[in-house]
């Protein structure tokens, strides 16, 4: 399997390729700068992608840790496509209170308590007090329009 | 000297209910922040942009400013009572401060470091207010090319110290520059990097960076431990180094007043010590990158090394703990003078505030000396005030202080997770940028994960506007002989130095912590 020191390498030297390549197609003022900056990026990545695939492998991460790394970026998604699709007053609550019951093995009232307390910041604090109107959510504005 | 606007500025901040009671607000939160392994003050910052969105220039980089000001204040509680470090400043406190605890000295501890650093971030204070009639003029004198130049020059000193590889800090850096040509070309009009999105006509806005780099992969990195009080790697690697046992076990400790006062009357009878490091640390904070972790070292350097008995530090001297406390807050003043008058920030936390600064409106550069000469009086006065009622909340405190620290990550997590998801959407209404945040974020971790610096890409988002439009001017007025103006040559000369300092200190072991 791939290293993740190496991955990061390889995902910098495809961005500063993949930049550099763009800047070729906008016009000779426009490209002017992206490419100091992208060549400069991709050679200096190349030369990091080289030197982490000539150094020794480094420390093997414990499975546990994988396990609970994928579980967290599996939350952080959550958090997202729950907050896209829901919005910030309906995903919101319902996500702190999800997270605190199935990650963090909080009791029921604790997760209500804390779900009530983000729906009354959001709504009270922002929404009200603030004047600040919240993203509705993708499905939420279908449903009610 | 602008006398008028100090006093008046600190008239109005004084006598306005709002903004008194916001930095009340400020203060704790920061302690909380600095306080909790883990969080960190970079991380407070995050949090509570979404909750300045709506408020005016003066109100909201005076709140922020507060609660900034205090961080390292409550990062010293932790050190001292459970040996565990926040970040990297926080461990030279610990190296005594907690061997000081262990020979039941807590309170005298806890003490000396509230008394060393409100009186440090005070000095430091002092230091920017008294500096600006004497920079006011050099300020003033930077042309386009100049600002180009130092643009260039703030990227390189952050990657030269945010850690062991340069090339990792200087790939950063140039990502940073790179999404900041996201958006239309202001020479052209054309979109770049825009991928056919109107919404990425607007550019990459620096909140979303910040939030991405910062909040997320810490927030992640939390549930991966499971726990606030592990400490950080930076934290480790120092001790490590200065040869300290990493701590084993956490507990709450009993304070009580009178060693409190114990400990501020040892700050009193070091007041020499305390002068020259605030001087010192508050000039060092000038310079962009070593105004972040690496102050509080040379501050606690210096106290070994003016010591009449070297021999006692590390085994519980409070001089250590006042050397260090002193160093860590006066050197917030410095670090605030490069990040408002050249855009270019003293270190990763003023990278974050001068996101938040942009987002209320405030344009970091010398017009800040000659339009908003009140919003930088404003900021020093808060940094003044915020660090007293510092002081008199953690004394009011002492007693129960030994509870503090001890937040639980389960429910700091989707606290976090929401607010800062939050904190991008309102910055332009765009849902899109949700979406940008999952793959910054993911990125931002994996740059956590493998030990590459996040502060550089902060840093290059920031100064990536200012070095194209800057570049467009100065080529504009002079042509590409920009470079031959004297400031410039300066300039080039403090990159080239830069770049040698880092290759030195790479042949020899250095004693300066990293820092990202």
């Amino acid at each position: 399997m791939l290293e993740g020191r190496i991955l990061v390498s390889a995902i910098m030297v495809v961005i500063f390729g993949g930049a550099v390549l763009l800047s070729f197609s906008y016009a000779p003022d426009a490209r002017f700068l992206p490419l100091i900056v992208g060549i400069p990026g991709l050679i200096l990545s190349a030369a990091q992608l080289v030197t982490e695939l000539r150094a020794r492998p480094g420390i093997k991460i414990l499975p546990q840790e994988h396990r609970r790394e994928v579980k967290m970026f599996a939350w952080f998604i959550t958090f997202v496509t729950g907050l896209v699709l829901f919005g910030f007053l309906y995903a919101g609550p319902a996500l702190v209170a999800a997270y605190l019951i199935f990650a963090g093995r909080e009791r029921w009232y604790m997760a209500l308590g804390a779900a009530v307390l983000t729906w009354a910041i959001l709504f009270g604090i922002f929404e009200r007090f603030l004047g600040l109107p919240l993203f509705d959510g993708l499905i939420s504005q279908w449903i009610f329009g | 000297m602008h006398l008028d606007v100090a006093f008046s500025t600190l008239f109005h901040l004084l006598t306005t209910p709002h903004l008194v009671m916001l930095m009340a607000v400020a203060v704790p939160m920061g302690i909380f922040f600095g306080s909790t392994p883990g969080l960190g003050g970079k991380l407070g910052l995050v949090l509570l942009i979404p909750f300045v969105y709506n408020m005016d220039q003066l109100t909201g980089a005076v709140f922020l400013c507060a609660m900034h000001a205090v961080v390292h204040t409550g990062g010293s509680i932790p050190s001292i009572l459970i040996g565990v470090p926040g970040d990297g400043p926080a461990a030279a406190t610990a190296l005594d401060g907690y061997a000081m605890t262990k020979k039941g000295q807590a309170g005298r501890a806890l003490g000396a470091s509230f008394g060393a650093s409100t009186i440090g971030g005070l000095l430091g204070a002092v230091f920017l207010g008294l500096s600006l009639p004497i920079l006011e003029p050099v300020i003033l004198s930077f042309s386009p090319a100049e600002f180009f130049l130092l643009a260039i020059l703030g990227i390189t000193f952050i990657a030269t110290l945010s850690g062991k590889s340069f090339l990792k800090g200087m790939i950063v850096g140039l990502f940073g520059l790179m999404c900041a040509f996201i958006g239309l070309d202001p020479s052209t009009g054309s979109p770049r990097f825009a991928f056919g999105q109107l919404w990425l006509w607007d550019g990459l806005s620096v909140i979303v960076a910040v939030l991405a780099m910062f909040a997320v992969p810490e927030m992640i990195s939390l549930g991966v431990k499971g726990r606030a009080f592990d400490i950080s790697p930076e934290a480790a690697a120092a001790l490590q180094k200065s040869g300290t046992d990493l701590p084993a076990a956490t507990g709450s400790q009993k304070v009580s007043y009178a060693e409190i006062w114990r400990g501020i009357w040892d700050v009193l009878q070091h007041k020499w010590l305390v002068l020259r490091c605030s001087l010192l640390v508050a000039g060092i904070g000038i310079i962009p990158g070593l105004g972040g972790d690496a102050a509080s070292w040379m501050a606690y350097g210096h106290t070994v090394q003016s010591s009449k008995h070297p021999e006692r530090f590390g085994k519980g001297e409070v001089a250590g703990v006042i050397g260090a406390e002193t160093g860590s807050c006066a050197k917030e003043a410095g670090s605030l003078l490069p990040t408002l008058f050249f855009g270019v920030p003293g270190s990763s936390g003023m990278a974050i505030m001068l996101g938040a600064f942009l987002m209320l409106g405030i344009q970091p550069g010398p017009t800040m000396l000659t339009d908003h000469i009140d919003i930088v009086w404003s900021l020093i006065w808060a940094l003044v005030i915020s660090n007293v009622i510092c002081a008199i909340m953690l004394v009011a405190a002492a007693p129960w202080i030994g509870k503090l620290g001890s937040a639980k990550a389960s429910f700091l997590i989707p606290y976090v997770l929401v607010f800062a998801l939050l904190g991008c959407y309102l910055f332009q209404g765009n849902w899109q940028n949700l979406i940008l945040v999952l793959v910054m974020g993911s990125l931002g971790y994996l740059f956590k994960r493998h030990d590459w610096p996040r502060a550089p890409f902060i840093i290059g988002v920031i100064l990536g506007k200012i070095a194209e439009d800057s570049l467009l001017k100065a080529i504009g007025i002079w042509g590409p002989s920009f470079f031959w103006r004297p400031i410039s040559l300066v300039l080039i000369g403090l990159i080239v130095a830069s770049i040698g300092f880092y290759i030195w200190r790479m042949r020899k072991p250095a004693a300066v912590p990293s820092h990202a």
